[in-house]
């Protein structure tokens, strides 16, 4: 059927969308549609937690050390109340595995967040500007890359915890463990962003934005920004698996979030202490519950990077 | 052995897309005789390479040439496995694409990449192939041809690169060159040059030419005859002199008298309104109708067909009425 | 008198093209410099479309840059309306900035392929506070389409939903909207098929006519150089060789080089004349021949053209920079 290019008029941006090129690789691959929608049912399930829950894991008042260490409902000694079983304090692991994803989600997305903005306003300025502040920049880059990501983020994490030995440990956790996940993370963003930059900054368009004299932090905002974007949300989506595994095993080993309100890392680190005991859900669920996760959003941003990648299509 | 080199009849070449089927060649049809220059001329999205392409089997999956055939020396060629094909362009056929950085490989110097190829094609020794090469180096203009054919190509520049091109499609002695846009990357001083090393070896080594270009000044230069393409179909093919100064379609005219010339008088150029619709967008009937000025009902109804007028064949309606324009 | 709007006196641009500190120091190399631009002294008149022609090397692109102030100067100066442009900062440079404009080669990425139309043409408006409302800035997009020849409604549209001619409309559209006295034209065409230079090449000069503008036309075809310009200017390897009336250079070409150069143009008119193809390649700028730079290639060249720079000699019909030329 002849397409009908309807250039003359206004298309909704629902319309558009539909009718691209991304949406209908999308639909052609029935991977990555599942992957999409295990995300989906994570992400939902995570943020409507307290709502869908069966037990709330974070309120000790609810929690009875008799219902500690059950299996999971399904066994000889099961209750069927905890689905999963529960954890040395009583804790149904169902509920714990939704509660500690919503933390560990939610690390994974500020965490990129951050270091995609760091990384992105420093490769926006090393690529136009050039010289000697490029030059800085992408040194420290390159020395921070040198350097595996865990043990940026380890060293970070350890180094505040072991000076602010007084502090809240609880309330700051979160904080740490954003901010050293995302200096760890950064140049990525700023390396590929630097390179759009590059070939964007000899444009035309530049030129002509530069000859009315338009200050180069606009032109670097309102012209380079928008047209270095693309490969930024590839890395992103890949990112965010990375984040939240970073982020678990730095709970594993002891830096990351409290066992008080765990993540998914932290109950595996939980549950490591039980495995030779023989109460192997306690690592299991939430382990599986990760691998998952982090699958799913792999596909997606795999997906993501070919359909964006104008040489494929 | 009939003079007609080449025969292409209603070539059509298709590409299917997922929003429909883009005919990129419609019904093109012409011969190429031994010893000629023909000139395929059409602005961007005419069809032009495609045509080139498909006529040495070029084109690349999905696209396939969907109907007619094209004849080689009386063989058919279109409908040739691809191993078959790839010896014929071997053999007979010799091309100079519009980029000689990627025409020669980089890390191979001229020599080796010439002496392989003639070897490839004639049963002689080592140093009769690099006497050969030289030789053709040589012709094609390249001074110290004998101590510049072991440099690499990125040590010659754009012009002599050119040539160094021009030698290795030469040096298999091929029937027939396709040259597609050979000149557009060079500076203006130097395609004179390009052009006129490429008509004499050809005439010299008795190759066939389809030039492929949108410079129409390259075309009134070196061609014998010239095909003009609009929109994937043939608008009108005729001796050179003739389409150039006395163009009959209408689409042709219009091209003619947009060019600056450096004897023309009067301050404006011609100007043809509008632009060459999208190959997804062709208009019914005569794909130039919506910008003619002298369409009429016919020409947007049905395609016309090509007729003979005077020296020419014209796919017009109104000269199939009226006849030739002089 | 001549009314003079922009006077370049002795423009060079030099570009540092040596190899990094490191791989000197280790390969032994010398800092290489490349002169794209050679002393270079030339004036536009108001109202006028000056040509600037010459192949890769002739450095013309890089001295239109240097005119509005995308690309420093080595040495020499640029007056625009009597006005050094190397003095003024702040509020005065913004004042004449309003004053010229520059339209560019590459209609695809002349663009911001992630802007619509009318945020394209409104830039200049928004940057030189020209309008005072958005709806007043809205109109003045929607003349401006139509001063070039397309509907106001193309506005809402992206770049890339248009065609190569109609983007260099667009580009016009957004030249003008700052009603700029002179604007720089580097191959405005070029890349454009030669039907749709045609209606670009009218709708240039229309505007020209109706507006009142000062063009400086930069480009590597002749025949269309004679159909725009008033005068025109021969560059090689970055210098101006000869500058002459329009017509007249093609009528009566003094030095050697502009005699190649209309030798090479195809010959449309089939007059089937047989001329002798230029002889050599542009030498690379980084090595240039010695004395005049064009003595290589030249038919009639001297002992004289090897060791010396000829100099600039004016006379009526304009100026050459040969020594046999005006031997003649």
């Amino acid at each position: 059927m002849p397409m009908n290019k309807e250039t003359g008029r206004k298309m909704s941006l629902i319309v558009r969308i539909l009718d691209s090129d991304i949406w209908y690789s999308f639909t052609r691959s029935k991977v990555t549609m599942i992957a999409a929608l295990i995300t989906f049912l994570i992400f939902a399930s995570a943020l409507f937690a307290p709502i869908i829950s069966p037990h709330n894991p974070f309120d000790l008042a609810s929690l009875s050390l008799m219902d500690s260490l059950l299996p999971p409902a399904w066994s000889a000694e099961g209750d069927p109340n905890y689905l999963l079983g529960t954890d040395d304090q009583g804790r149904d692991v169902l509920s714990t595995i939704l509660y500690g994803s919503r933390i560990s989600l939610a690390v994974g997305l500020v965490s990129v967040a951050f270091a995609a903005v760091l990384g992105i306003t420093l490769g926006l300025i090393a690529g136009y500007m050039g010289g000697r502040v490029d030059a800085i920049i992408m040194r420290i880059a390159d020395v921070q890359l040198s350097f595996p990501a865990i043990l940026i983020a380890l060293l970070i994490a350890g180094t505040v915890n072991a000076l602010a030995g007084g502090m809240d440990r609880e309330r700051s956790a979160f904080t740490v463990l954003v901010i050293s996940i995302g200096l760890s993370f950064w140049v990525q963003y700023a390396r590929t962003v630097r390179s759009s930059t590059l070939v964007e900054r000899n444009k035309e368009y530049v030129q002509a934005a530069r000859l009315i004299g338009l200050h180069p932090f606009l032109i670097m905002l309102r012209h380079v920004l928008p047209n270095v974007m693309g490969p930024v949300l590839v890395i992103a989506t890949i990112n965010l698996a990375l984040a939240v595994i970073t982020e678990a095993t730095l709970s594993f080993l002891g830096v990351g979030i409290p066992g008080t309100q765990p993540s998914l890392g932290t109950m595996i680190r939980t549950g490591n202490d039980f495995l030779f005991s023989g109460e192997w859900w306690i690592t299991l669920f939430p382990g599986a519950m990760l691998a998952i996760l982090v699958l799913a959003v792999n596909l997606l941003g795999d997906w993501l990077r070919d359909a964006l990648n104008p040489k494929l299509r | 052995m009939s003079d007609t080199l080449l025969s292409v009849k209603n070539l059509v070449v298709e590409f299917p897309t997922r929003r429909g089927i883009l005919t990129a060649v419609d019904n093109v049809s012409f011969d190429l005789e031994r010893g000629e220059v023909l000139g395929l001329v059409g602005e961007s999205g005419a069809g032009k390479s495609i045509t080139g392409s498909a006529v040495i089997g070029l084109i690349e999956p999905p696209g396939r040439i969907a109907a007619g055939t094209v004849h080689l020396a009386g063989q058919r060629i279109d409908n040739l496995p691809s191993e078959k094909m790839r010896r014929i362009r071997g053999d007979k056929i010799g091309m100079v694409f519009q980029d000689p950085l990627s025409s020669l490989n980089p890390l191979y110097s001229v020599a080796e990449q010439l002496v392989e190829t003639i070897l490839t094609h004639k049963d002689i020794s080592k140093k009769q192939a690099r006497d050969r090469a030289i030789e053709l180096l040589d012709e094609v203009g390249i001074p110290a041809a004998d101590l510049r054919i072991d440099d690499y190509p990125h040590q010659f520049s754009g012009g002599m690169r050119q040539r160094v091109v021009i030698a290795l499609a030469l040096c298999a002695d091929p029937e027939l060159i396709i040259a597609d846009e050979p000149t557009t990357a060079l500076d203006v001083s130097v395609q004179s040059q390009i052009v006129s090393v490429l008509k004499k070896m050809c005439s010299e080594h008795g190759a066939s030419v389809i030039l492929i270009t949108h410079d129409i000044g390259v075309i009134a230069e070196v061609a014998d005859r010239v095909a003009v393409l609009y929109s994937g179909r043939m608008a009108e093919i005729g001796p050179v002199r003739d389409v150039i100064k006395h163009p009959q379609h209408p689409y042709t005219k219009g091209l003619m008298g947009s060019i600056p010339t450096i004897t023309q008088e009067g301050d404006r150029l011609t100007q043809i309104p509008g632009s060459m619709p999208r190959l997804t967008d062709r208009p019914p009937g005569c794909a130039f109708a919506p910008r003619c000025e002298m369409a009429m009902g016919a020409c947007h109804q049905s395609h016309p067909s090509e007729e003979n007028v005077g020296t020419a064949r014209v796919a017009c309606h109104l000269i199939t009425k009226m006849g030739a324009v002089a | 008198m001549k009314d003079v709007l922009v006077n370049v006196e002795n423009l060079t641009r030099i570009f540092d093209v040596s190899k990094p500190w490191l791989n000197r120091v280790i390969e032994r190399e010398e800092k290489k410099m490349l002169r794209a631009v050679n002393d270079v002294s030339l004036e536009i008149r108001r109202g006028e479309t000056f040509a600037l022609v010459g192949e890769s090397g002739s450095g013309k692109s890089t001295i239109a840059k240097m005119i509005v102030g995308l690309l420093g100067l080595s040495q020499g100066k640029i007056d625009f309306d009597g006005i050094d442009l190397s003095q003024p900062d702040g509020a005065e440079m913004r004042a004449l900035r309003q004053r010229y404009q520059m339209i560019f080669q590459d209609p695809f990425a002349s663009l911001n392929p992630r802007w619509r139309v009318n945020k394209i043409i409104a830039e200049p408006l928004r940057q030189f506070d020209m309008e005072s409302s958005e709806s007043d800035r809205n109109r003045r997009v929607e003349e401006l389409l139509e001063l070039v020849g397309m509907s106001a409604k193309d506005g809402v549209k992206f770049p890339h939903e248009f065609s190569g001619g109609q983007r260099q409309r667009i580009a016009i559209a957004r030249a003008l909207s700052s009603n700029p006295e002179f604007i720089v034209c580097d191959e405005p065409t070029s890349a454009l098929d030669v039907s749709v230079q045609a209606q670009i090449l009218n709708l240039m000069r229309d505007l020209q006519d109706e507006l009142g503008l000062t063009y400086l036309f930069i480009s590597h075809d002749l025949s269309v150089v004679r159909h725009m310009a008033n005068r025109i200017g021969v560059l090689y390897l970055g210098r101006l060789v000869e500058v002459a009336d329009g017509k007249e250079l093609f009528r009566n070409p003094r030095h050697p080089y502009t005699k190649m150069l209309l030798n090479a143009i195809p010959d449309l008119d089939m007059t089937g004349r047989k001329v002798a193809p230029p002889d050599g390649e542009i030498p690379n700028p980084i090595n240039p021949p010695s004395g005049c730079t064009f003595h290589p290639r030249c038919p009639i060249a001297t002992e004289q053209c090897k060791r010396e720079i000829p100099p600039i000699r004016n006379s009526d019909a304009g100026s050459v920079v040969c020594f046999e030329a005006v031997r003649a």
